[in-house]
């Protein structure tokens, strides 16, 4: 079953639209929702969550219908908004009390062994946070109720580069379950790079591509060249460049590429950032 | 909806700790009052703040974003909405009973009228549940910044309205107001604040449940 599947999903706000979004997260996976700011990674979490009506299109996830009535589902659910959003004058261990009368399974030893290893400060309240603290809290409370799916909205921005890789080892750890998934949305590419197996790339609300990671790596190279070569290409095979003075970088197919060039390994940031300023162009 | 209760009374402790204060003094005031005139402004001040406590911590979930948050855990927008509800009716509750007994123990000093007890007893029942009736589903309906400027015109419309209509009713069918039965003026001061403060609910229920956060 897939964790979360989506069909021709649409909103607009004004002169915004996000989707059509087809998407599908297989069991077990994690995803991983890239976009620039203002892409429309929150407001697709937000589709998914029922927090926000959708246009058109469905969705379901852990194979409920995304909407108001998803109630039951959201027992198997742990989810960090891009600002948390716990109440500003609650301490770390009131908010375990709040949430454990919330979810069934709650673990309150699980929390509180979370709050210990991340050194979130327990007494104090959540406006006297920092950034970094406020985001492991809201981590530790989305990891403590032994949910199937997380759904993590920019959960590592903010957090300094050494409890981001704890952050990302903890994610890679709970999805040992091959009943756990994640759907997980950053611009910091480099994070999801290690730890997801599917991408998705958003840009001004349209789903650029989703594809397996491994499979976009062995798919898409770069070629290095004069800007000369570059010209020559068949440009349908060029699905981002890059030029500099004296060089020549271009985003292609493996298959599509001429006879005997060579190419270089891509990454998934490089692959997002020669694909977003294509399609500027 | 447990977990929301909780939510808000940890809130409520924190943010409004001040108001168990104010409670002590305006009812400290209103037993040193004299004869029937035992301070009516701090009772009916301490019951209307009370009933807006919902409020301010409708206006301290949006500010913390809580009320976003609180939509994804097994909550439904119902459980929000009964929450506010709750809480505004206890706390208006706890304030009603503690001036009701004050008001008892002075009757049976003899230092007020009994049918005074029962006048400020319905008159705080009237303002603890009517002004919550207004201000909640203003708020939940267009948010704590819009909602609050619109339950200040609905306040304004409400009262010049009912005044207004129930005045001219009055003047059109000639009715002495002095002749109607006790029990039945009595009935109504307690059914119409009880009935508005139910169909507020279910009218924010439903606003909520449509609105776009």
């Amino acid at each position: 079953m897939n964790a979360i599947e989506t069909r021709g999903l649409t909103k607009t706000y004004g002169d915004f639209t996000l989707g059509p979004l087809d998407l599908a997260l297989p069991g077990g996976c994690i995803m991983g929702l890239v976009g620039e700011n203002g892409a429309g990674k929150t407001t697709a979490i937000r589709l998914l969550l029922g927090l926000t009506k959708p246009d058109g299109g469905a969705a379901t996830v852990l194979g409920a219908p995304a909407g108001p009535d998803m109630r039951a589902v959201k027992q198997d659910i742990g989810v960090v908004l891009d600002d948390v959003g716990y109440p500003a004058g609650l301490t770390a261990t009131q908010m375990g009390k709040v949430l454990s009368a919330a979810y069934k399974n709650w673990d309150m030893a699980l929390y509180e062994r979370y709050l210990h290893d991340m050194h979130v400060p327990v007494d104090k309240k959540f406006s006297a946070l920092s950034r970094g603290n406020k985001m492991k809290l809201g981590i530790a409370g989305a990891l403590s109720h032994k949910a199937k799916l997380l759904v993590l909205d920019e959960p590592t921005g903010g957090l300094d580069p050494v409890v981001r890789d704890e952050v990302v080892d903890i994610f890679s750890d709970f999805t040992r379950d091959p009943a756990c998934s994640i759907l997980i949305s950053s611009h910091i590419v480099s994070d999801l790079e290690k730890l997801c197996d599917y991408i998705a790339f958003l840009h001004r609300g349209r789903l650029l591509l989703c594809e397996e990671k491994d499979r976009l790596l062995e798919e898409y190279g770069v070629l290095q060249c004069d800007r000369a070569t570059l010209e020559a290409l068949d440009p349908r095979t060029v699905l981002g460049r890059r030029l500099t003075p004296y060089s020549a970088e271009a985003l292609v197919r493996r298959d599509a590429a001429p006879a005997g060039t060579q190419l270089r390994p891509v990454t998934i940031e490089e692959l997002f950032v020669l694909l977003v300023k294509e399609d500027l162009q | 909806m447990k977990a929301l209760l909780l939510a808000d009374l940890y809130q409520l402790w924190t943010n409004f700790k001040f108001y168990a204060v104010f409670l002590v003094v305006a009812l400290g005031i209103a037993s040193f009052g004299d004869g029937d005139n035992l301070g009516t402004f701090f009772p009916m001040y301490a019951v209307f703040m009370c009933s807006m406590i919902g409020m301010s911590l409708l206006q301290l979930d949006e500010a913390s974003r809580w009320n976003m948050c609180a939509q994804t855990l097994p909550c439904t927008r119902r459980d929000q909405v009964t929450d506010k509800y709750a809480l505004t009716l206890g706390c208006f509750a706890a304030t009603w009973a503690l001036f009701a007994l004050l008001y008892v123990l002075l009757a049976a000093l003899g230092r007020m009228a009994w049918p005074m007890v029962a006048v400020q007893s319905l008159l705080m029942l009237a303002v603890g549940l009517l002004a919550p009736s207004v201000s909640l589903p203003a708020l939940f309906r267009w948010g704590s910044a819009k909602g609050r400027v619109i339950y200040i015109g609905m306040v304004v419309l409400v009262v010049a309205g009912v005044g207004g209509a129930v005045g001219g009713l009055i003047n059109m069918v000639n009715v002495d107001l002095s002749a109607l039965p006790l029990s039945l003026i009595a009935a109504l001061a307690v059914l119409v604040p009880v009935g508005a403060f139910i169909g507020s609910w279910a009218l924010a229920v439903r606003w909520y449940e449509k609105r776009e956060l």
